[in-house]
C-alpha cells in the first residue's frame, strides 16, 4: 500500500480522510434531517425546524466531546476501557428503571430526564468496542509470546451478559449490531476461520430458529424479498416498498432538495432510519453514491489507522469502531434499498438521533486521538499546517 | 506469519468485505434508481395522485334588465375529521354557537374514529371564515400556555360548493323552476335549458400522502367553466304587477288557479308570465307537485267566447262577412240533436257581425261558421296555432286538442265556432289575439331574449318564426270591432283604460273537470291589446274555476287593466287618441249611419256648388 506517493499513501492521509467524510457526511446529515423532519416537526410541534434546531445543537456538543477524545492522553483510555463494560451494563439498566425508562416504537432503550432524551445503548457500543480492545491485548500479548491463546473465551462471557441487557430492551437493531462488532474484532484478533465458521454458524442457526418458529417474525424478515407483494405492501412491506419507490423517483439526479413526496406520510421513519431514501428521492442517485463514497472512505481511514496503530488495544479499538460503523451503515442501507430485511438501526451522522451522533463522535474523537499521537503523522499534520499558514 | 500480520490480514479482509457490499449496494441502487426506476417511480405517482372536481357554477336567470331570478352562489359544506379532533366537546362549544347547532349533538359527531363527517350541508362564507377564525383566535390564545400546541383545536374542513338561490322568491317561479338536490334543473327553464345554464366542472390533481396534500402538487387539469347566464323576456316590474293582480283575482274569486301573460305581438316575447298559486323555488319541499306545473303552457282549456274571434276573423278574410254585415240573430238554435243557446233570452235581433261579437253571441258565431266549409274554419284553427305546441320554449308545452274534420260530427262545427270542442293553453289564446295586434302574422312567443356565455359574451336570441294567418286588413278590422268590445256596450267595460284606445274579447267557457271527465265550473278570461290601433302589447288574463260571478268580462277585465295600464307606463308608450270611426252594433244604428253619411254627402256637395 505504501508503494506509491499518491495522496492515500501518506500517513496523514487517513486523518484528512476521515475528518472530511465526518464533516460531509454530517454536514449533509443535517440538511436531510431538515428536509425529512420538517413535515414531521411541523406536526408534532408548529416549528418545522424544531427537530433539526435538536440535531444542530448536539451536533455542536458532538464535536465538543469528539475534540476532548481526540486530546484524551493514551494512558487515561486504558482505565476507561477497564471499566467500560461495567458501565455499559449499567447504562443499558438505566432504560429498565421505572420512571427512567421511555419506550418509543416498543422498544425500552431511551431515558428520559425531562424533555431530554437519551439513548444509552449507543454510548454502550463504544464501551463494548475498547472494553473488547483491551481484553484482546492479552491475547495479542499471548499470541506474540508464541504461547497459545483463544481469544473468544477472553470477551464472549462479558458480551453474552450485554446481549440480555440489550434484548432485555427488546432492541434487535442494537444487538444485531453489538453481535457484529464482536464477531468483526473476534475475526480480526485471529480466531482461526473453522472455530469463526462454527461460531457464525451457531449464531446464524440461533436466529434462524429464532425467524422460522414465529410466523410474524417470518414474515417480516421474508419481506425484503418482495415487498411489493400483495401480502406484503400493505402490512410489513410497506416501509421497504415505499423506500424503493422513493428512491427510483428521485432517479439518476433527483427531485430536488426539500421536494421528497414520499416524506409527506407514505415513508414512516423518513428522517431516522429511513433517511437514506430520502436522500436518493431528493439528490438521486448522484446523492446515494456520493454517500456510500463518503462512506467507504471513512471506512478505509478508520481501518488504516487500525492498521499503522503502534499497540494492540489501539489497534483493536480502532477496528472495532470500523466494524460498528461500516456494519451499521451496510444495515441501514441494505434496508433501505431492501437487500436485507427490516433491523431498525440508524445511518451514522445523518440520520436524526442525538445519541447515536454524540456516541459516533466520541468514537470518531478517539480514532483521531490515536493518529495525533502518532509522530509521523503528528509531524505531517504540523507541516501541513505551516504550509497553510504561509500560503495564506 | 506473525500474530501481528494475521491481525493486518484480517483487517484487510474486513475492509474488503466492506467496501464489496458498498459497491453490491452501488450496484442495487443503480438498478432501482436508473435501470428500473420509471416502474417504481410511476407507482409512486399513482398511489400519490388523486383527483378533485372544481365545482363550475351555474349560469344565472335575469329579466330582461339583469335582475336575477336565480343565481349560484358559493357556499361552504361544513365537514369533520374526526380521526383528527382531540377535544370534541371543547370544539363542539367553540363552534356550536356559530353553526347554530346544538353544542351536544355536534360533540356526538365529532367524536369517533370517521375521517368525513358533514356537520352542515350549506352555510354561507361568512360563518365559515367566522369558524375558522375562532378556532385560529382559540389556538392563538392557547399556545400561549405551557404545552399549549398539545391543546389545540383541530378538525374543520370545509368543500366549497355552489348552492341555488332564488332573490325574487314566488315571482315567475312558475318559468324559472328550480333544480334537484344533484344540481340540475327539474322544472321550468332550470329543467328545459338546463345543458345551456350548466356549468362544466373542472378537475385538479395532487398528491396526496397519508391524507395529506402535498403543497406544490395541485394541478388544474381542465378549469371549471361557469354556466351560461340566460336574459329573459320577462321584466321583473311587470311580472310582479301581473303576479299581484292575478293573485288577488284568484283569492277574491276563490278561484283554482290564475295566469297573465304579457306579450310584445311584434316580437312574440313574453314580457310578464304570472301564474298563482304559486312556489318558492328551492323550497319545494311539502308543496303539492300540481303547483310547480306552468299553467299557463301545460293546462288547457275551451277557450269559449275568445275562440269567436277565430271564427270572425276566418269569415271575414274569406270575404263572407264585413265588420257592418247584418245578421239575423235568434237567442236559440237547433243543430243535429241539439239547441245551443246564447247566454240571455233575447228576441231575434239584428246585429251587426261587430255588434254579435261585441255581445258575445254563440248564436251568431255559429251562424258566421256556417259561411265556412268545415274544412275551412279547421285549417284557420291550425293557422292561429290551435292543437300545435306554441314552441315557447317552456317545459311541458302543451298543444291543445283539435279534432280531425273526418271526426267532427253535426254538433262539431257549432260548438267550435264559439269557440268549445276544442282546447288551448293560455299561452295559444294569448297567441291568437298577438297574431290580430300585429297584422295578422304569427309570431312563437318566447321567453329569452339571450345568452350570455362564462367570458360575458352576450349572443342574442335569433328571431322568432312567423307565419301570415290573415291579412292586414282583416286584422285591422278584428282590433276596430274588438274595441266596442270594451265599450260601454260591451262585455267588458271593467277593462277600458282612459287616454288609451283598447280592444280585447272577454270569454266565459265551460270548464271540462278532469276528475270527472264533464263540464264543471267555468274558465274565465280576458285577452285584450292596446293601443289598439297601433298594439304593443297583448295582456291575456284566464281564471280557472271561479267561485261565484264567472264572466270574463268582470273578473278578467279589472286584472287586464291593471297590468295593461302598467306596462304602456312602464314602457313609455303615449297616450292614443280617441277612434275616429267604430263599427256601429245593428241594423237600427247602421241606418242612421248610412243616413248620417248620405245627409253629410249632401251638405257637402251643396257646399261645393254654392262655393
Amino acid at each position: 500500500m505504501s508503494n506509491s506517493k499518491s495522496l492515500f499513501s501518506r500517513p496523514a492521509s487517513a486523518y484528512y480522510l476521515i475528518l472530511g467524510s465526518v464533516v460531509a457526511l454530517s454536514a449533509l446529515g443535517l440538511v436531510m434531517v431538515l428536509s425529512a423532519s420538517s413535515v414531521t416537526a411541523l406536526n408534532e410541534s408548529g416549528n418545522s425546524f424544531a427537530i433539526v434546531l435538536r440535531q444542530g445543537l448536539f451536533l455542536l456538543l458532538s464535536v465538543g466531546v469528539a475534540w476532548v477524545a481526540m486530546k484524551l492522553r493514551a494512558e487515561l483510555w486504558v482505565p476507561v476501557a477497564r471499566v467500560s463494560l461495567v458501565v455499559s451494563a449499567l447504562l443499558l439498566i438505566l432504560p429498565q428503571v421505572p420512571g427512567l425508562g421511555k419506550t418509543v416504537g416498543g422498544n425500552t432503550n431511551w431515558i428520559g430526564i425531562g424533555s431530554f432524551t437519551l439513548q444509552p445503548s449507543e454510548f454502550a457500543k463504544f464501551g463494548i468496542i475498547i472494553w473488547c480492545a483491551l481484553r484482546l491485548r492479552i491475547h495479542d500479548n499471548k499470541s506474540e509470546q508464541g504461547l497459545v491463546s483463544n481469544a473468544a473465551p477472553l470477551i464472549v462471557p462479558g458480551i453474552l451478559i450485554i446481549m440480555v441487557l440489550i434484548l432485555l430492551g427488546r432492541d434487535l437493531g442494537t444487538a444485531v449490531v453489538v453481535a457484529g462488532i464482536v464477531g468483526g474484532v473476534l475475526f480480526i484478533a485471529g480466531i482461526p476461520m473453522k472455530v469463526f465458521a462454527i461460531l457464525g454458524a451457531g449464531i446464524g442457526s440461533a436466529f434462524a430458529f429464532l425467524i422460522l418458529t414465529s410466523s410474524n417474525r417470518m414474515n417480516r424478515f421474508s419481506a425484503f424479498f418482495d415487498p411489493f407483494a400483495d401480502e406484503n405492501y400493505k402490512g410489513v412491506g410497506w416501509q421497504q416498498a415505499h423506500s424503493i419507490m422513493g428512491l427510483a423517483s428521485g432517479g439518476p439526479f433527483g427531485t430536488g432538495l426539500g421536494s421528497s413526496k414520499q416524506k409527506w406520510g407514505n415513508l414512516p421513519a423518513a428522517h431516522t432510519d429511513f433517511i437514506f431514501s430520502v436522500i436518493g428521492e431528493e439528490l438521486g442517485l448522484l446523492g446515494t453514491i456520493a454517500v456510500l463514497t463518503l462512506f467507504a472512505l471513512l471506512i478505509l481511514g478508520i481501518f488504516r489507522v487500525a492498521l499503522r496503530a503502534n499497540n494492540s488495544f489501539e489497534r483493536y479499538a480502532c477496528a472495532g469502531v470500523g466494524c460498528w460503523l461500516s456494519f451499521q451503515v451496510i444495515l441501514n442501507i441494505g434496508t433501505v434499498i431492501s437487500v436485507m430485511p427490516v433491523v431498525g438501526v440508524t445511518l451514522p451522522f445523518i440520520s436524526y438521533g442525538g445519541s447515536s451522533l454524540l456516541a459516533t463522535f466520541l468514537a470518531i474523537g478517539f480514532v483521531l486521538g490515536v493518529m495525533r499521537r502518532d509522530p509521523e503523522i503528528a509531524a505531517e499534520i504540523k507541516e501541513r499546517k505551516a504550509v497553510r499558514a504561509a500560503r495564506g | 506469519m506473525t500474530h501481528k500480520s494475521l491481525v493486518e490480514r484480517r483487517i484487510r479482509y474486513v475492509v474488503t468485505i466492506s467496501l464489496v457490499l458498498l459497491m453490491v449496494f452501488a450496484v442495487r441502487l443503480i438498478d432501482v434508481q436508473a435501470v428500473r426506476a420509471a416502474g417504481f417511480a410511476n407507482r409512486a405517482d399513482m398511489e400519490l395522485a388523486k383527483r378533485s372536481l372544481i365545482m363550475a357554477p351555474r349560469g344565472a336567470i335575469t329579466d330582461v334588465n339583469g335582475v336575477e331570478f336565480a343565481r349560484s352562489v358559493i357556499a361552504y359544506r361544513v365537514l369533520a375529521d374526526q380521526a383528527i379532533i382531540d377535544y370534541p366537546k371543547r370544539l363542539a362549544e367553540l363552534a356550536a354557537p356559530i353553526l347554530d347547532i346544538d353544542s351536544g349533538k355536534l360533540e356526538a359527531q365529532l367524536t369517533g374514529t370517521r375521517r368525513y363527517v358533514v356537520i352542515a350541508q350549506s352555510v354561507k362564507p361568512a360563518v365559515w371564515r367566522e369558524l375558522q377564525a375562532a378556532v385560529e383566535r382559540y389556538n392563538a390564545e392557547v399556545s400561549q400556555e405551557k404545552n399549549g400546541f398539545a391543546k389545540r383545536l383541530a378538525g374543520f374542513f370545509a368543500e366549497r360548493i355552489y348552492v341555488r338561490e332564488y332573490p325574487e322568491g314566488e315571482l315567475g317561479a312558475a318559468v324559472v323552476g328550480f333544480i334537484n338536490r344533484a344540481g340540475s334543473g327539474a322544472a321550468g327553464l332550470e329543467y328545459s335549458m338546463n345543458s345551456t345554464l350548466a356549468g362544466v366542472n373542472g378537475e385538479y390533481t395532487y398528491a396526496n400522502a397519508g391524507g395529506t396534500i402535498i403543497p406544490g402538487t395541485q394541478k388544474i387539469t381542465s378549469e371549471a367553466v361557469k354556466g351560461n347566464t340566460i336574459r329573459l323576456t320577462i321584466d321583473r316590474d311587470v311580472q310582479w304587477v301581473a303576479q299581484e293582480a292575478i293573485r288577488t283575482a284568484v283569492k277574491s274569486s276563490k278561484a283554482l288557479s290564475g295566469t297573465v301573460i304579457v306579450m310584445d305581438p311584434k316580437t312574440g316575447e313574453i314580457l310578464a308570465h304570472a301564474s298563482y298559486p304559486s312556489f318558492t323555488p328551492g323550497n319545494t319541499k311539502g308543496v303539492d307537485p300540481y303547483r310547480w306545473k306552468n299553467p299557463s303552457v301545460q293546462e288547457v282549456y275551451e277557450p269559449g267566447s275568445t275562440g269567436k274571434v277565430i271564427t270572425v276573423a276566418s269569415a271575414i278574410e274569406e270575404g263572407k262577412v264585413g265588420p257592418e254585415t247584418v245578421l239575423s240573430v235568434p237567442d236559440k238554435l237547433r243543430r243535429s240533436n241539439k239547441v245551443f243557446s246564447d247566454h240571455d233570452p233575447h228576441p231575434v235581433m239584428k246585429w251587426t257581425i261587430a255588434g254579435a261579437l261585441a255581445v258575445s253571441s254563440n248564436t251568431a258565431a255559429i251562424k258566421i261558421g256556417e259561411m265556412l266549409s268545415n274544412d275551412q274554419l279547421h285549417s284557420y284553427l291550425k293557422k292561429f296555432g290551435v292543437g300545435e305546441k306554441p314552441g315557447s320554449g317552456l317545459p311541458g308545452e302543451e298543444g291543445g286538442k283539435l279534432l280531425d274534420v273526418k271526426d267532427w260530427s253535426g254538433t262539431t262545427a257549432p260548438t267550435v265556432a264559439f269557440g268549445q270542442g276544442y282546447s288551448v293553453t293560455a299561452m295559444q289564446a294569448t297567441s291568437v289575439f298577438a297574431t290580430l295586434a300585429n297584422d295578422g302574422v304569427r309570431v312563437t312567443p318566447t321567453v329569452v331574449k339571450g345568452i350570455s356565455d362564462a367570458a360575458g359574451r352576450y349572443t342574442p336570441a335569433g328571431k322568432q318564426k312567423s307565419v301570415r294567418v290573415v291579412s292586414a286588413e282583416t286584422a285591422q278590422k278584428m282590433r276596430l270591432m274588438m274595441e266596442s268590445v270594451v265599450s260601454a256596450s260591451g262585455t267588458a267595460p271593467t277593462a277600458a283604460i282612459p287616454g288609451y284606445r283598447v280592444a280585447g274579447k272577454t270569454g266565459t267557457a265551460q270548464r271540462v273537470d278532469d276528475s270527472c271527465g264533464c263540464y264543471r265550473g267555468y274558465t274565465a278570461s280576458f285577452i285584450g291589446f292596446a293601443p289598439a290601433d297601433k298594439p304593443e302589447f297583448v295582456v291575456s288574463v284566464t281564471i280557472q274555476d271561479p267561485k261565484g260571478l264567472h264572466w270574463g268580462g268582470y273578473l278578467g277585465g279589472p286584472v287586464f287593466k291593471k297590468v295593461m295600464s302598467f306596462v304602456l307606463k312602464d314602457q313609455h308608450i303615449p297616450p292614443t287618441a280617441p277612434a275616429t270611426n267604430s263599427y256601429v252594433l245593428d241594423q237600427k244604428a247602421l241606418k242612421a249611419k248610412i243616413a248620417a253619411a248620405e245627409a253629410l254627402n249632401k251638405s257637402q256637395s251643396r257646399v261645393s256648388t254654392n262655393g
